[in-house]
């Protein structure tokens, strides 16, 4: 049987928390840190994690993946915290060293981020591939021409990573 | 296929994206040490042993122990509905439950505010909390606007009560039930950190 944190955790499993938060956990606390700044990210991420354990029977897996949703929650989470404090959805500034090219936006850093995390989690030639397209933008036949991969191993191999990929991004059940 | 287009949207959009990340979205940090400690106390453990082991954390960790307190929770709407005259002066007219993560108290599910229209006019809020465990500073009731920007203070809670709303102050314009944790330190404002919260529909 395969170890699989979604229904480890979907289901409540004694482990699943802590396998969750060592996954999980760093991606949340510095999203939440560059969106609210450091004072509150760790009791925000706090937050985070015991919402989604006390909700764990609501994480559906065919919906999006555990990433996705734990991000979901902590977007929420982090609009909350900066409409109670007056202020507007936008990042800490201080907390960013480079400005981030698609502005501002708390919803956009989480895709940004999100998406960092999930190519890395792709298969090796699925990510090198879709990289080429992503970074390149190289059409599939050109694809194919550069790597030696044959075009319709290109499209599959890239229909999956990007399925895998759209699975992080949409969130599930909050 | 007809998933074809979508999918080549999907690539389209995401390349865009992926454009945009920054070496900033790359890196991550890691939560300082002991966050995960302060989780598992929160989310874990026998009620007995939590209740018992409570003050000898509040005072080694007082910090994490606040934020323990102070998660704020989603709101949870039951909506308009007539309970039924609760036996006192007045008839309920509204019902939440008060959501509460990771405070570690006794029945931490059944936080609840009614909020009750007297006889005579006016409106009281009846609050119900399981008790609130000692903090560094007091307990505070709020009703507030959607906008986040206008409240009333109900006054101090230290135990579920009625707790009045000041005449004129229409209830259905401060839906927000919010308590809050304050420090002894004078400020009359909403410190920011609250512990209960739920949304009246009235």
């Amino acid at each position: 049987m395969v170890d699989d944190l979604e229904s480890d955790f979907q289901r409540g499993a004694d482990d699943a928390l802590r396998r969750a938060y060592d996954e999980h956990g760093s991606l949340v606390y510095s999203f939440c840190r560059r969106s609210i700044g450091s004072t509150e990210a760790a009791d925000v991420t706090q937050e985070v994690f015991l919402a989604a354990w006390r909700a764990h029977d609501r994480f559906d897996a065919d919906r999006g993946s555990l990433r996705g949703w734990l991000m979901g929650i902590a977007r929420n989470k982090c609009v909350d915290r900066l409409r109670h404090h007056g202020r507007r959805p936008q990042i800490a500034t201080a907390e960013v060293e480079d400005r981030p090219a698609g502005g501002s936006d708390i919803e956009r850093m989480s895709d940004r981020m999100v998406l960092a995390t999930a190519l890395e989690d792709l298969p090796d030639r699925s990510r090198r591939l879709i990289e080429l397209s992503f970074y390149q933008q190289l059409t599939h036949a050109e694809i194919a021409d550069h790597t030696g991969v044959p075009l319709g191993t290109v499209k599959s191999d890239i229909r999956r990573g990007l399925n895998k990929l759209r699975r992080n991004l949409e969130a599930g059940d909050v | 296929m007809s998933d074809t287009g979508d999918l080549d949207d999907l690539e389209g959009r995401l390349g865009e994206l992926a454009r945009e990340i920054t070496e900033d979205d790359r890196r991550l940090d890691d939560p300082p040490p002991g966050l995960w400690d302060s989780i598992e106390a929160a989310a874990g453990g026998a009620e007995l042993a939590s209740v018992t082991s409570l003050s000898e954390r509040r005072r080694t960790r007082a910090p994490m122990i606040l934020a323990a307190a102070a998660a704020v929770i989603l709101a949870v709407v039951i909506g308009t509905q007539l309970i039924g005259d609760n036996g006192d002066n007045g008839e309920v007219v509204a019902s939440i439950a008060l959501e509460n993560d990771g405070l570690q108290v006794p029945n931490p599910d059944t936080g609840m505010a009614d909020l009750v229209a007297v006889e005579g006019g006016g409106y009281v809020l009846d609050v119900s909390v399981p008790e609130l465990p000692a903090a560094d500073g007091f307990y505070e009731l709020w009703i507030i606007d959607t906008n986040v920007e206008g409240m009333h203070s109900l006054g101090v809670v230290e135990a579920s009560g009625r707790y009045q709303i000041p005449d004129g102050v229409e209830p259905a314009d401060f839906p927000i039930v919010d308590i809050s944790v304050e420090a002894h330190d004078g400020d009359a404002t909403h410190g920011g950190q609250s512990i209960w919260r739920g949304v009246l529909e009235v």
